[in-house]
């Protein structure tokens, strides 16, 4: 499987952090067992770091909403933080950050989380 | 830069085989000259419209292969995924853009294939489904679709 990065701030934010492509597979259940995990804690505060994603396809925007509705309930905050490319292209074409806070920092995208928590 | 010619594989239908058609779309396109970007968007249109025929077209017939077939012109690359399924109305897919929407996890595929393709068509018929790409080659940005 392969791995997604998962670091634990110190103001209680979790960064994601997937490397290559987001793709229907192996790649989307690692981080769909990152999120899972994540949501184990009280009031999730999750930043999706897509800074390393190369490309992504319909089934990992459609994680991104599957996250985003588990973190919610869980009493928790989600935000996407630096995509580029191809990534930034098709969450603007699916219209995903109507739906999700997309910062172009990880600080700024922390910073949503922590004020939505 | 190739010529002209006519690429056929069939894969089971089985999300597993997705990055080999990925790849082989990529590669063709490369053969076909086009640019880095244009490769990527062929290959995950390409990719896209498998997991349609994967998911949607065989729904009942799990494993069912999938065909494909590249075809290489002088001023496009078309690339044709059949199934056997019963074929899909687009009109009657909703919009994944639409706010009632957006919470849907699914549903967003030929939205994308639309936006990484020059041309989208398709075919119904008593055999199955099939779905046809077209990336122009040199400068071609019109958008056709029906």
């Amino acid at each position: 499987m392969i791995p997604v990065g998962i670091e634990h701030r110190g103001d209680g934010v979790t960064i994601l952090s997937p490397a290559g492509r987001l793709t229907i597979g192996p790649s989307l259940a690692a981080l769909a067992e990152a999120v899972d995990e994540a949501c184990r804690e009280s009031a999730p505060r999750v930043v999706l770091d897509l800074a390393g994603v190369t490309y992504v396809d319909s089934a990992a925007l459609g994680e991104i909403v599957a996250a985003r509705r588990r973190i919610l309930a869980a009493g928790g905050a989600f935000a996407l933080a630096r995509p580029r490319g191809k990534v930034r292209d098709l969450l603007e074409l699916t219209r995903l950050g109507d739906l999700v806070a997309v910062r172009e920092s990880l600080e700024n995208a922390a910073r949503v989380v922590l004020a939505s928590s | 830069m190739a010529p002209p010619g006519v690429l056929l594989v069939e894969i089971p239908g089985d999300i597993a085989w997705l990055d080999l058609v990925q790849g082989i779309a990529e590669e063709v396109g490369r053969q076909a000259g086009l640019d880095d970007d244009q490769r990527l968007d062929l290959g995950l249109a390409v990719r896209e419209g498998t997991i349609n025929a994967i998911e949607h077209g065989h729904r009942d017939r799990p494993g069912e292969p999938v065909r494909l077939t590249f075809r290489v012109r002088a001023d496009r690359v078309r690339v044709e995924i059949a199934d056997r399924g019963p074929g899909f109305d687009p009109a009657a897919i909703p919009d994944p853009t639409d706010p009632e929407n957006l919470l849907r996890p699914s549903g967003r595929g030929l939205l994308l294939i639309r936006s990484l393709v020059d041309a989208v068509d398709w075919r119904t018929g008593p055999g199955g489904t099939t779905l046809i790409l077209e990336k122009l080659l040199g400068e071609g940005e019109a958008k056709e679709s029906g």
